[in-house]
């Protein structure tokens, strides 16, 4: 997903003159970006992705498509266009609705075949990430009614919640010692690197270190490809086999098996209280 | 701004930093027990031997080592002093990360969780590291207030092991 940094509040207009005797360059970068995009997308294909994640399949798809598309208007119609500006906004929102549905693919993912803790990560994931976009939106109403300042504050929010979303997730597979399948944890981390970059690109550059902005734009821009080659490394080997669902246990199992440990634990507890006493 | 401020700023800071590493950083034992496949030995064993620790460090017996021992032996009883404690300390902290992790396992496959017994136990582990740190560092320091330190922790051991015999019994009682 290509940013052009020309969206934001901070680039000076002469970047618009400079774009114009620029355009070879920028047209090894449409080639490089789509290029790789494509190249994911495909290997994702070959190795049956859509099968184990498939919103996040379609994902990599519609980030290849709206590209292409956004680089195809950029290209005819011109950088700055109104056209430009509702196909890049437009595309962004569904760009964004689909992470927030790879996100719960993920999540489910990893934590899904516990029973137990999926129905408790569930409320804490939901409420990690309406907290953390209610945040934004406070931020939102200080940031002032320019139409471009306001979409990248909601960007800002959305990306912090994946964020959160994404490390409360892996805090409870550490928490339970859910094991993480190396293919979604790379995706997991292709995510985050890419949402850290972004809340903190629009976070610091939007009120400090105005010195930095062209250089944090660059990265910001980069960003993305870094998560589409950390896919392209979790799709590269073939997918490992689906792991087992762990045995959980029936009810009569656990009735019987929590006799046996109760029975210790209140021995124990019983010696306890002597030796405290 | 001014100096006292930024200084301010900093300790307050570093503090937040060492408290929150000494809520959330694993300790070596948890590390150690993790490894452990074994689910079965949880039984904590170093926790029962805290009757006899007691009187290792009988106040009178310091005092007398104090008055009576030459210099030499004194250092040598006060060394030694540490280093069953400190052993006792680790024998705590692994009967503790044992238990805990019996706690997980059996909360990751049971069909229902209770966020309260998941959030008491989540504080107990917090309560737990925290004082273990604070308790090495009495340790190291030779103070006399390990004992009440270390026998704090093998109440929160007493207390986690009835929170895991309560949350296993809530999750098989019959729906009301």
């Amino acid at each position: 997903m290509w940013h052009p940094s020309r969206h934001t509040a901070h680039n000076p207009p002469a970047v618009v003159g400079r774009l114009v005797h620029h355009i070879s360059t920028d047209i090894l970068r449409a080639t490089i970006v789509l290029g790789i995009e494509g190249l994911v997308f495909a290997v994702a294909l070959s190795r049956g992705l859509f099968r184990r994640l498939p919103v996040f399949s379609w994902y990599l798809f519609a980030v290849f498509a709206s590209d292409a598309l956004r680089f195809a208007i950029w290209f005819t119609l011109g950088f700055g266009s109104s056209t430009e500006f509702v196909v890049y906004w437009a595309s962004q929102l569904l760009l964004m609705s689909m992470r927030a549905g790879v996100m719960y693919e993920l999540c489910r993912r990893l934590l899904g075949r516990y029973r137990g803790v999926w129905a408790l990560s569930r409320i804490v994931l939901v409420a990690t990430a309406a907290a953390l976009l209610l945040i934004a939106l406070a931020a939102n109403i200080s940031s002032g009614t320019r139409l471009s300042n306001m979409f990248l504050t909601i960007e800002r929010g959305f990306e912090l919640a994946v964020l959160g979303v994404l490390v409360t997730a892996m805090a409870f597979c550490r928490y339970y010692r859910i094991p993480v399948a190396r293919p979604v944890g790379l995706v997991g981390l292709g995510f985050s690197l890419y949402s850290a970059i972004a809340v903190i690109s629009n976070t610091f550059t939007g009120h400090w270190f105005l010195a930095f902005v062209p250089f944090w734009r660059e990265i910001h821009g980069d960003s993305f490809l870094l998560a589409e080659l950390t896919w392209l490394i979790a799709v590269w080997r073939p997918l490992p086999a689906d792991q087992p669902a762990p045995n959980l246990l029936d009810f009569q199992q656990y009735s019987d098996m929590t006799l046996t440990v109760n029975e210790s634990l209140r021995e124990l507890n019983a010696r306890l209280e002597k030796i405290l006493k | 701004m001014s100096v006292s401020l930024i200084l301010f700023v900093i300790l307050a800071v570093l503090g937040l930093a060492a408290v929150l590493w000494a809520l959330l950083a694993p300790l070596r034992e948890e590390a150690a027990s993790s490894a452990d496949t074994n689910l079965e030995d949880f039984h904590p064993r170093h926790t029962q031997h805290f009757p006899q620790l007691r009187q290792t460090l009988d106040l009178n017996d310091t005092r007398y080592m104090r008055e009576k021992a030459a210099p030499e032996l004194h250092k040598r009883w006060l060394d030694e002093r540490r280093r069953i404690l400190s052993d006792f300390l680790a024998g705590l902290a692994l009967d503790f990360a044992k238990l805990d992790r019996l706690g997980r396992t059996v909360a990751s496959l049971s069909p229902k969780l209770s966020w309260q017994d998941e959030f008491r136990r989540l504080s107990l582990n917090f309560r737990f590291r925290l004082n273990f740190r604070l308790a090495r560092l009495w340790i190291l320091a030779g103070g006399s207030l390990a004992l009440a330190r270390l026998r704090y922790l093998t109440a929160l051991i007493g207390e986690l092991s009835a929170r895991t015999s309560l949350a296993m019994a809530r999750v098989t009682a019959p729906p009301s």
